[in-house]
């Protein structure tokens, strides 16, 4: 905070010292052209150039995202200020200001680091170094301008600014070198930034428009500025016919135009970086916003696009990829399950590792320029990870439902098996012995009808009790499985069911073809208990029993026109029917009001 | 009269085959599969069969009794069941074939009733469990279907649909054939049933009558 003060001092001194300079109204010699005189408002493009790079230098400093950034705007900033110390009618600051502030100058080099620096900050690639190294040497260059320039103040007076010594023509060809080495480093900056350019992912591009307005305006600087004239002056000078020709086009306008209309050009030029790069910057605020985007299209159930798809809008980056932590295989995956090997650093691409609480989730693998927009990238991240370990628990209960289902379905199955075993065990044994014992009970009495009518007449009494012991046992047999399920299907069971009910039923039943035991069994049993209960409660006159298949769901209905009012959640009976029906992944709807009798329908899946 | 008993127990085999001996007919042979069945079929007039037999003890036997009506229209298949439904009796009686029965098992300890049907299948007549037939009767009485018959008239539509001729019917209710002739004649008018003469064309008629 203390050295953002510090920092902030120094640059309001040095706008001070810079206006004072530029409000010295002076005649001036320099570089051969009329006296230069500064408008207030003149002073104020000025300020203004410099302060808006020194504000969004500040902005990006604050944001503790680009210190390096920040500080190379706020040095171009400042050293477009030191322009206006050339001004100054006395100080060794004009030679700084000669040195540092006219041409392109110290703001030249610190745009150019810019935008080679931009937007890391880092200042370690080949071509920022090369760039400071013919820095240097501009510098130097600019250096000798200094030391053979007057102040612009003071003639060859030279008063308190360091001359070694005077000498125009020594001072143009100096600045004309200075200008044209500065015109070669910009196409240097510019083949840079093609290259950079041609090298670059998709992010990576949208990410470096700011640079490229810069590098324009740079361009535009180089070749608007003095050494553009110094060039075609050069052309002029060596063409015979030219220079008569150049008088005749340049003359006085030429004059006019440097004068008064290039500072305008390159400061509103100059303008548009520090707003391009506050725009970058912005953006990538805005983008922040796309985590909100995000989190709300990610939270949707039925969200239209997928997780992968929504990652690489949200961050912009469509060759980002989506590698799952698999705890059985204790590896990534993809989608489809097949292993992914996470990029290691010799390769081009980023890694963005989500962790759960104990162990990995999931990695996101992306363009490594998304690594300058950390914050973005961890915003998304952590809205990812929400939505990944949601969807890990969905799938987890819903295999666990399935478990359960199929659990359910196999109880259920079980419990058929059981019903049909004991039934075949009833038939072939205890109702095989009866029916056996009967004939022979039949046979004894015919042998004792001539010895004894009286022992005859007790078998028959006992034979007679025997049929009854064999009715009640077929009536429960029957009861546990109805034979004629398994025999002719669900069609005659339902048929034979309603012709035992004691209240008249109205069958109807379209099935063309038999299903799994299962099935049948389902509908067959939800059928007989509901029929049951329409006996015992419904005081109904008739009822109705359907059963037909439609679209892969085999229907049943039982509806009566008794008292109403059954609830399943009073009766284990329609619980059970729930139950039984809910196994096989149907549905059971009861609707009961009273008075106005029951309509019972199950749905069972039949494919 | 020659019988063939087919049943998986060898118990009821016996016992029956005793039964049918007292009852004055021949034991052709006793079969306790139906490949058994179908190598000595042609030793019989009548067959008796259980509905279920190995392998799967569902209904191997019916489709053997349907097999061999269809080879052998002649010969007398009376099938038993521990259960005895109206479907497997139109089924049976629906192809046609004249000399079928379908008993309740336990119905041939009734010495009367098992010579009765054993005598019927082999003339060619019909025998329809009297259990089927009372379901049918009292499961379309419910829905008033059968509103416009007398009590009389019900009962002779019941021995009909058992498969009794004209004659047992009269014994059985005691009254004169003319008078059964009379019942059968309002029956099917006020049904409007008209079936063919034979007795086993009229109970496929009124079976069908009353499962619709």
């Amino acid at each position: 905070m203390i050295r953002f003060a510090v920092v902030l001092v120094l640059l309001i001194g040095l706008t001070a010292l810079s206006a004072y300079g530029f409000l010295q109204t002076t005649p001036f010699p320099y570089a051969g052209l009329n006296p230069l005189d500064f408008s207030t408002i003149e002073i104020f493009r000025e300020v203004l150039v410099a302060w808006a790079f020194i504000g969004a230098g500040l902005f990006a400093w604050r944001r503790r995202a680009r210190t390096a950034i920040g500080a190379l705007m706020m040095g171009v900033g400042a050293a477009w200020l030191l322009h206006g110390l050339e001004f100054l009618p006395t100080s060794p600051l004009v030679t700084v200001g000669v040195w540092l502030g006219s041409g392109a100058g110290l703001m030249g080099v610190f745009l150019g680091l810019l935008i080679l620096a931009y937007p890391t900050g880092s200042m370690r690639s080949r071509a920022t170094r090369t760039w400071i190294v013919l820095s240097f040497a501009y510098l130097a260059i600019r250096l000798g301008v200094a030391f053979v320039s007057p102040s612009a103040r003071g003639n060859c007076e030279c008063r308190g600014s360091v001359i070694l010594k005077y000498d125009q023509s020594l001072q143009l060809e100096l600045v004309n070198f200075a200008d044209l080495w500065f015109a070669g480093m910009t196409l240097f900056l510019v083949a840079a930034l093609a290259w950079r350019w041609a090298r670059s992912s998709a992010p990576a591009r949208r990410g470096a428009a700011p640079v490229w307005i810069a590098g324009v305006v740079m361009l535009l600087i180089a070749v608007t500025g003095e050494s553009f004239f110094t060039f075609a002056d050069s052309i002029v000078d060596w063409h015979p016919v030219i220079p008569s020709l150049g008088d005749l086009v340049w003359g006085q306008r030429r004059e006019a135009f440097y004068r008064d209309l290039l500072p305008w050009v390159q400061s509103v030029s100059l303008l548009l970086v520090p707003i391009a790069l506050l725009w970058g910057l912005l953006r990538l605020r805005l983008r922040q916003s796309a985590v909100a985007a995000l989190a709300v299209d990610l939270g949707r159930v039925d969200r239209p696009e997928s997780l992968v798809a929504a990652l690489r809008r949200a961050l912009g980056d469509p060759s980002l990829g989506v590698a799952y932590w698999s705890r059985p295989a204790q590896a990534y995956v993809d989608q489809m399950g097949e292993p992914v090997g996470l990029p290691d650093a010799a390769e081009e691409r980023s890694v963005t590792r989500l962790d759960g609480d104990d162990a990995p989730l999931a990695a996101l693998i992306h363009d490594p320029a998304l690594d300058e927009q950390r914050a973005l990238v961890d915003g998304v991240a952590a809205v990812a990870r929400l939505a990944i370990e949601n969807e890990r628990l969905h799938a987890e209960v819903r295999a666990q439902l399935e478990e359960v289902r199929a659990s359910r379905e196999r109880i259920v199955r079980a419990a058929d098996e059981e019903r049909r075993r004991v039934e075949r065990n009833i038939h072939d044994g205890a109702q095989q012995r009866l029916v056996s014992l009967s004939l022979a009970l039949t046979m004894a009495q015919a042998q004792m009808k001539e010895a004894s009518p009286q022992a005859a007449a007790t078998i028959a009494e006992a034979e007679q009790e025997l049929k009854l012991a064999i009715g009640e046992l077929r009536e429960l047999a029957r009861g546990i499985h109805p034979a004629i399920l398994g025999e002719a299907g669900l069609s005659p069971a339902l048929e034979a069911l309603a012709e035992r009910s004691p209240v008249p039923v109205r069958f109807r039943c379209a099935l063309s073809h038999r299903h799994s035991p299962l099935v049948e069994a389902t509908a067959y049993f939800v059928a007989a208990e509901a029929l049951t209960n329409v006996v015992k409660y419904a005081s109904a006159s008739s009822v109705e029993l359907a059963a037909e298949e439609a679209e892969g769901w085999l229907h049943v209905t039982v509806a009566d026109d008794g008292v109403g009012g059954a609830d399943p959640s009073t009766g284990s009976g329609l619980r059970g029917l729930l139950d039984r029906v809910a196994a096989v992944g149907g549905r059971l709807s009861i609707e009961s009001f009273a008075g106005r009798g029951t309509r019972l329908v199950a749905e069972i899946p039949c494919e | 009269m020659r019988v063939g008993l087919v049943d998986d127990s060898v118990l009821f085999r016996e016992g029956l085959a005793r039964l049918v001996g007292e009852l004055g007919f021949e034991v052709a042979f006793q079969a306790g599969t139906v490949e058994a069945l179908m190598e000595r079929v042609a030793e019989a007039d009548i067959v008796i069969v259980d509905v279920r037999m190995p392998p799967t003890h569902t209904d191997e036997g019916l489709v053997a009794a349907r097999q061999l009506k269809r080879a052998r229209p002649e010969l007398g298949v009376l099938v038993l069941s521990h259960y005895v439904e109206a479907v497997q009796a139109a089924h049976l009686l629906g192809d046609g074939a004249r000399g079928v029965g379908y008993l309740l098992k336990d119905r041939v300890s009734d010495l009367d009733t098992l010579a009765d049907a054993i005598r019927r299948v082999a003339s060619g007549g019909s025998v329809v469990d009297p259990d089927v037939v009372s379901r049918l009767l009292s499961s379309r009485r419910q829905r008033g279907v059968l509103d416009d018959l007398t009590a009389r008239e019900r009962e002779v539509l019941g021995l009909i649909a058992e498969g009794h001729s004209n004659t047992a019917i009269g014994d059985r209710l005691s009254i004169s054939l003319k008078t059964v002739e009379t019942h059968i004649g309002t029956i099917f008018s006020k049904l409007e049933l008209f079936p063919g003469p034979d007795d086993d064309r009229r109970v496929r008629a009124v079976l069908a009558y009353l499962r619709s």
